[in-house]
């Protein structure tokens, strides 16, 4: 409101001083004539140092450098490029240590190789046994990261885990008491516990 | 309620186990009840039906059946860590007394007590740690050679 | 319980004519508060708090032991197809064998009887030795081609160490199996048998099976250890010039790349190594020389190839018996 309201007035007075400027060979300046010097005596201090009167500011502009315009063509071969670069680190089989974020028992896990993670229940799988977490988030190497949208395919990624031990967490006390009400409920609280150990993440030679 | 004062750790396991091969961490089994007393009638059944069955399918398990007149009956389980945990079975009956054997053949032994993280990880980055330098460009606060330094 | 006695002491007192009376005294029971038990109790107490804590027992002397079965569970939990016999004699250490009969001749078996049939686990243990120390250098020298001879000995000598063995032995319970002289085995003792049990299974089964055996519970105690942590390195920047100029580089040039908060307490210097004016490596530190002795660290690392980054090690299974897990979601 109060920016309408400002960009009125400054319509009017730029108006005004174009009136001014401009010697309109009309029969109304004879009308006007009285007129104007007042509206041109109020804004003529205003007028002259109108570009000050909004100074450089840190918020008069956007805080990110101003963007060139896409150009898709040069966007679709630096794309090209990157992926070129990634499938050869991979084809070539020259990265390291790979790490996953794999969706597990409704939490995002960030695993490696060698990792141990545990989880709140029991799954249903024999201990020593192994298994495949199969929603893969993200992959990453030490050059590339391949992000899922939202998951990598099955064939791309495989990250294996070994279930090494079902066990109990520790029992925890819940206690609910009103003081002065005779209300005292204790509960102990003993949750089913699975502990993992990657074992390998694994990616395909070939994007595909 | 919090649980700052209780005892804990981090998750971790025996000797690295399921990074090489799997090995069932229950190293021995102890089954100690009475034979009169009615106390382990419910450790007596389970020593009918499911003991052999249990000692067949867990050859690294060594299982002792050892009478003795008491009133409470056990299970003492010793971990190849070298824990031994002791569960009174007392007037339990069959089903539990098995269901209470197997969580104890998949245990590894370590304490049962508070873990303050649910993930163990030895190499925690990969594409290297992050510190306040890091993608900040040389031209920035460039450092200025040793000599004019001093000046 | 004393003053049950001290009846039986009047009664016998008494004379021989009531003795047909009450006979036995001394099993008699009182059904009253016992008074006696609170001094006896704090007797016994202030008794062990004096003596200290029992000698420790060997598990073979502590009730439900079967020597033959554990030997057995021992072989079948770790998914090996040992020989028992050898695996006994594995177990078997002479300092054992010479207590033995030494308490023998002490209760009066004389010569021949005395002499123990048994054989102990010298030859198996420098077999296992040896086997051992091939295999893991090989096995090191498989997965870091550029790892100077040195470092080779340095990891090969931290992964057969007393500390790593022993802690190995404990969580396989070989403790409990061998047979030593002492009652908490001495290290050297446990180690050695180790290396007797890896020896067994050479014996056994072969190299191949002993040296999966190696890498799935000897290797697994490196990870996490950094390279310098198993070998010490002094001087890291004067073994990075030597190395340099071993492969005919030009040497590193330390140079301050970052600083800040110099006037702290809590300084950060960046040195930056460059070789060819190309960034080598780059290491922070509290001062400039413990940067510079980082960065050269780092750059010794990536020279190996032990960065953490590394490809990690394979320890997949054996190829005769894949997980069946695995099997049935491939089919799927």
């Amino acid at each position: 409101m109060a920016v309408t309201l400002r960009n009125a007035l400054r319509e009017a007075l730029q108006c005004g001083w174009r009136f001014r400027g401009n010697k309109f060979p009309s029969p109304l300046q004879a009308h006007t004539g009285f007129l104007l010097p007042a509206v041109a005596g109020q804004s003529s201090q205003s007028i002259t140092n109108l570009p000050s009167r909004v100074p450089e500011t840190s918020l008069s502009r956007p805080p990110w450098p101003e963007l060139p315009i896409i150009d898709h063509l040069e966007e679709a071969k630096r794309h090209q490029a990157v992926v070129q670069k990634v499938s050869n680190i991979l084809a070539s089989r020259d990265y390291g240590r790979l790490f996953a974020v794999v969706h597990f028992a409704s939490r995002q896990w960030k695993v490696t190789n060698e990792d141990l993670i545990i989880i709140e229940n029991h799954i249903d799988v024999e201990c020593g046994e192994r298994i495949r977490l199969e929603k893969v988030l993200l992959v990453g190497g030490e050059e590339f990261t391949l992000i899922g949208r939202p998951l990598l395919s099955r064939d791309l990624v495989r990250v294996e885990a070994t279930v090494i031990e079902k066990t109990e967490s520790w029992p925890r006390v819940h206690l609910r008491f009103l003081r002065r009400h005779r209300y005292q409920r204790k509960r102990i609280i003993i949750q089913p516990q699975t502990v993992l150990r990657i074992n390998t993440v694994e990616i395909a030679p070939n994007l595909s | 309620m919090t649980s700052r004062g209780t005892p804990s750790r981090f998750l971790q396991s025996v000797l690295q186990n399921g990074v090489g091969r799997y090995v069932c961490q229950l190293k021995r089994i102890s089954l100690i009840f009475s034979k009169k007393a009615q106390s382990s009638l419910g450790v007596r059944e389970y020593i009918e039906e499911g003991v052999v069955d249990f000692a067949k399918k867990n050859p690294g398990t060594v299982v002792y059946v050892s009478p003795q007149s008491c009133r409470i009956p056990k299970i003492v389980a010793e971990y190849l860590n070298g824990n031994v945990r002791e569960e009174i079975v007392t007037a339990k009956p069959s089903r539990e007394v098995a269901a209470l054997v197997q969580k104890l053949s998949e245990q590894s032994g370590l304490d049962i007590i508070r873990i303050r993280k649910p993930f163990h990880t030895s190499s925690p980055s990969v594409q290297g740690q992050w510190h306040p330098f890091t993608n900040r460009p040389p031209s920035i606060g460039p450092i200025k050679p040793q000599d004019s330094q001093a000046q | 319980m004393a003053s049950s006695y001290l009846v039986s002491r009047g009664v016998a007192a008494l004379g021989i004519h009531l003795q047909h009376v009450c006979r036995n005294v001394l099993l008699t029971q009182t059904r009253e508060k016992k008074r006696w038990m609170k001094s006896y109790t704090l007797l016994m107490e202030r008794k062990r708090k004096l003596e200290g804590p029992p000698p420790p027992k060997p598990r073979s002397h502590q009730p439900n032991w079967d020597y033959h079965a554990e030997v057995q569970a021992f072989s079948s939990r770790l998914q090996e197809n040992f020989s028992l016999e050898l695996l006994k004699t594995a177990f078997v250490n002479p300092c054992y064998v010479r207590s033995e009969e030494e308490n023998r001749r002490k209760l009066g078996l004389e010569g021949e009887a005395a002499a123990l049939s048994l054989r102990d686990n010298t030859d198996l243990r420098g077999r296992g030795l040896d086997f051992t120390h091939s295999f893991l250098s090989d096995w090191c020298r498989g997965n870091f081609p550029n790892l100077p001879a040195e470092a080779v000995a340095a990891v090969v000598g931290h992964l057969t160490s007393p500390t790593v063995m022993c802690h190995v032995a404990r969580n396989l319970a070989v403790e409990d199996l061998a047979m030593s002289s002492q009652c908490p085995v001495p290290d050297e003792v446990l180690q050695a048998t180790f290396f007797a049990v890896i020896g067994a299974l050479h014996e056994s089964s072969g190299a191949e099976q002993a040296g999966f055996f190696l890498r799935d519970f000897l290797v697994p105690q490196l990870i996490g250890k950094d390279l310098f942590e198993v070998w010490p390195v002094v001087n890291p920047m004067g073994l990075l010039v030597e190395e340099m100029s071993r492969r005919k580089q030009s040497l590193p040039e330390p140079r301050l790349i970052r600083s800040a908060g110099a006037s702290t307490v809590l300084p950060l210097y960046f040195v930056g190594l460059y070789s060819d004016e190309k960034l080598l490596a780059e290491g922070p530190g509290e001062t400039v020389l413990a940067a510079e002795e980082e960065a050269a660290r780092v750059a010794l690392r990536k020279l190996y190839g032990y960065t953490e980054n590394r490809r990690p090690w394979d320890f997949s299974p054996q190829s005769q018996h894949p997980a069946p897990a695995v099997r049935a979601l491939q089919s799927t």
